[in-house]
């Protein structure tokens, strides 16, 4: 009897799964293997791939757009992942303190990660305008600061972009950090208060030993994530000025899909994957070590 | 207690509203930015409240420029992705959660590893497997000949339904569910796909809810996918029509029409958000904190 139920319970499970996997492996598994194979071959869309060996990488390494691609990937990368943490962590702590209108400001700091990228794209950019009736261009000459180029300054459009990126994700790495603040017991504050430890103390020797795992996590699904920005560049520089905000999806697209060397851009896909790839196997071992 | 904690509060307060303004500013200045005419866009200095008022720019986006057309595709994208998105990934989910069978450890890795993929990674391949996708569009058994499913409703939807993240999410709620109620259903004979959908799936109401919501904002947010897929302009989504939109800037598209489109294309999706709050919090805490 038991065996029967067992053998329904294993028949309705395979059955279940047909339609999943079936979705999964002609949309996600066979294309990840496809970017793989395609990365070795010459390829633009028409007739069959040519097989190249490792020609793409070689090109698209010593490749000064790459490179120049790869750099800013960084750049933005550890700007937008170290003013996110900082700047949410702080928020967070801020928030969980028992405030009037706590709902109501949490939000409002939300509300930009539900909104599509490419909208507030625009509206910072035209924010950004280098006319000094250009929004920030005005806040910033109450300040004496004169109207700069922003998005066509090689040095101010990338920090511009960075901004707008951790203007995004602010909200929600706030939420997950007010979560793990609220998973620390108060009992241990109070401990420390009856010691008399003060703020500074208090945030440095508990809260943030106490958030490494939640840190963790936001960092590594921040760099993820940074690692994919694609709208804030479309919309507000197109990469440039100069290749000063070319990213790697940015590049990926316009190779495939504007310059139609799907090889080379399989290649930079490849190099995508991997990189992202190691950032999770660090997250895990370190998840599998706390364990 | 001491002067200085009432200070703290004031700071408290003060960093937090400067933040939440920072944070909606581009929201009020692209509404303030859609309503004004096109000789104010510029004006000296910049004003929040423009006079005169004018609706011009939404008439102009949802009529000259086709957005009321896009709104209509990206709400069939939306509402019909996420019905298919939540069968098939709550069944994934359950099956996973509740049901034993062989290989079940490896296949949910398996899941898992692929959530770990940059879309950038396989966009590409998707899009050629789309495009060759046998008998489709005009394409023999082999995928040659014609366009595949690009520009149909089910390239746009199919590559999107089955999510490991969504999967994930399903199995960890399920999890939770006591096995009594499934064991008792089956000894009165009840078929696994009755459990599944009579028993199972009224109980992952909160669940439902919350994948729903998080695939419809993806899934109305979407830029990229849309951008490569569809080619008719008539097929467009509300951001790839945004996109287009700002193209057209060279050639006649306005700042304040730009950013009347771009309120057009967010409202639904900021709409969702402000009614259905407690989701984005409960849905971010039931992932990635609790593993």
């Amino acid at each position: 009897m038991k065996s029967k139920l067992l053998r329904s319970e294993m028949r309705a499970a395979f059955l279940f799964l047909i339609p999943v996997f079936v979705l999964y492996i002609i949309f996600v598994v066979s294309p990840a293997i496809t970017t793989v194979y395609l990365s070795f071959t010459q390829f633009s869309g028409f007739d069959k791939p040519t097989w190249i060996g490792f020609e793409n990488y070689h090109r698209v390494i010593g490749d000064p757009q790459t490179q120049k691609t790869l750099f800013n990937t960084l750049y933005f990368t550890a700007g937008t992942v170290f003013l996110s943490i900082i700047s949410s962590l702080l928020l967070a702590v801020l928030l969980n303190q028992p405030l009037k209108g706590r709902a109501l400001y949490r939000t409002i700091i939300y509300l930009p990660v539900v909104a599509p990228m490419l909208a507030v794209a625009f509206v910072w950019k035209f924010m950004f305008d280098p006319s000094p009736s250009g929004l920030i261009n005005y806040l910033a000459s109450m300040f004496g600061i004169e109207a700069k180029q922003w998005l066509s300054d090689t040095r101010l459009a990338m920090p511009c972009v960075i901004l707008v990126s951790v203007w995004k994700v602010l909200g929600y790495n706030m939420v997950i950090f007010l979560a793990g603040l609220q998973g620390i017991p108060s009992q241990i504050y109070e401990a420390a208060e009856i010691d008399g430890a003060g703020f500074f103390q208090k945030f440095f020797n508990i809260t943030i030993p106490l958030l490494k795992p939640v840190t963790t996590f936001v960092f590594i699904t921040s760099t993820i994530n940074a690692f994919q920005a694609f709208e804030q560049i479309y919309g507000m520089t197109s990469g440039g000025p100069a290749n000063s905000t070319y990213t790697l999806a940015y590049l990926i697209y316009v190779k495939g899909f504007r310059s139609l060397k799907f090889g080379e851009a399989s290649a930079l896909a490849v190099i995508l994957v991997l990189v992202v790839l190691m950032f999770s196997m660090f997250y895990i071992k370190d998840v599998a070590k706390e364990k | 207690m001491r002067n200085s904690s009432s200070f703290s509060v004031v700071l408290v307060y003060l960093v937090i509203v400067i933040i939440s303004i920072f944070m909606i500013l581009p929201f009020v200045w692209m509404v303030s930015v859609s309503l004004k005419p096109s000789g104010r866009i510029y004006e000296y200095p910049p004003r929040f409240i423009p006079s005169p008022v004018t609706f011009e720019n939404y008439r102009t986006a949802w009529d000259r420029a086709n957005f009321s057309r896009y709104f209509m595709n990206t709400t069939i994208f939306a509402v019909a992705g996420t019905l298919l998105t939540i069968s098939f990934c709550s069944l994934g989910g359950y099956v996973f959660a509740k049901l034993r069978f062989p290989g079940k450890n490896i296949l949910f890795m398996v899941i898992l590893f692929t959530m770990m993929l940059p879309f950038f990674s396989v966009l590409i391949p998707l899009f050629l497997i789309v495009k060759n996708f046998p008998l489709a569009g005009g394409n023999n058994l082999f995928g040659k000949g014609g366009i595949g499913l690009i520009n149909s409703f089910a390239g746009l939807i199919l590559p999107g339904i089955v999510n490991g993240y969504y999967i994930f999410l399903f199995r960890q709620f399920f999890t939770m569910l006591p096995d009594e109620l499934i064991q008792a259903a089956r000894i009165d004979g009840c078929s696994e796909f009755r459990i599944f959908a009579q028993i199972m799936l009224p109980l992952a109401k909160p669940a439902l809810a919350t994948v729903a919501i998080f695939s419809f904002m993806d899934k109305w947010n979407a830029l990229v996918w849309p951008l490569v897929v569809l080619t008719d302009p008539n097929k467009r989504t509300l951001q790839v029509g945004l996109a287009i939109f700002q193209g057209e800037q060279l050639t006649g598209a306005q700042w304040n029409e730009l950013m009347a489109a771009s309120v057009i294309s967010l409202l639904p999706t900021v709409l969702v958000f402000l009614l259905a709050q407690k989701y984005f919090t409960t849905g971010i805490a039931l992932t990635g904190i609790k593993e």
